[in-house]
């Protein structure tokens, strides 16, 4: 599919495999994703707030216990959430007043979303960990 | 009728979105240049009103878009009346459960005698 004219036959069923997303769609999916896992992570908020507040001991245990290797790819996931979504989040509302909206530098903003994400995540749950 | 256009929601989103982005950098610049604050200091902000209504406006606005955005997603992908209204519900539930939660954490703490 990579010429640019229409196939002469068009597949008549969807090859998942052959499908190949543009890079805005994909920060868009991830935009989406981050979202609906921080939503369902969200009943923790008030959990988190009310154990930080009731105690001295458990202040200081929810600080330390935050560093247990067990935790680790739960934090790399919620981070790399809350960092895709406020970078895409704000790559939208560049676009909602008209910044970087024609093709070439939306997609590159996209790859840019995305890797700065990934890398930035990865970065801060390493360092956080750091003996 | 009201017209079904979305642009209150639209709106609304967009209006939390820039509650959160500034939470967010007050929260970043804070982990940056303060030393983590001991029980007490983090009690008495919280107690104090301005702390309270930080972390109650901030509780809102995301609590309204949660709401917005997950919506967004069901409105978009589920197409049976019934499941949809299902789990539109029980987002709902969710969403509010959570935030009479935090009002609630926050009364405690502020009302307390210290």
């Amino acid at each position: 599919m990579s010429s640019g004219a229409a196939p002469a036959v068009r597949p008549r069923f969807l090859r998942l495999i052959d499908i190949r997303f543009p890079v805005g769609a994909i920060a868009s999916i991830g935009h989406r994703l981050s979202g609906l896992l921080m939503a369902a992570a969200l009943p923790l908020l008030p959990l988190l707030l009310d154990r930080s507040l009731r105690s001295r001991q458990q202040y200081e245990a929810l600080a330390d216990g935050w560093r247990s290797a067990w935790f680790a790819p739960l934090e790399f996931l919620l981070i790399w959430a809350v960092l895709h979504h406020v970078l895409a989040g704000i790559r939208h509302l560049l676009m909602d007043i008209g910044i970087g909206t024609d093709l070439r530098h939306a997609r590159a903003s996209a790859r840019a979303v995305l890797a700065l994400a990934f890398i930035a995540a990865a970065a801060l749950a390493a360092w956080r960990r750091w003996p | 009728m009201r017209q079904l256009s979305g642009q209150r929601a639209w709106l609304l989103q967009r209006v939390s979105a820039l509650m959160l982005l500034l939470a967010a950098l007050a929260f970043v610049l804070f982990a940056l240049l303060a030393p983590r604050p001991d029980w007490r200091a983090w009690q008495a902000f919280v107690a104090h009103p301005l702390g309270a209504s930080c972390l109650v406006g901030f509780a809102l606005a995301i609590a309204i878009h949660a709401w917005v955005g997950v919506r967004d997603i069901l409105l978009d992908y589920v197409h049976r009346t019934g499941l949809r209204l299902a789990l539109l519900a029980a987002v709902a539930g969710i969403i509010i459960f959570t935030l009479l939660w935090v009002l609630l954490i926050v009364a405690r703490v502020s009302l307390a005698p210290l």
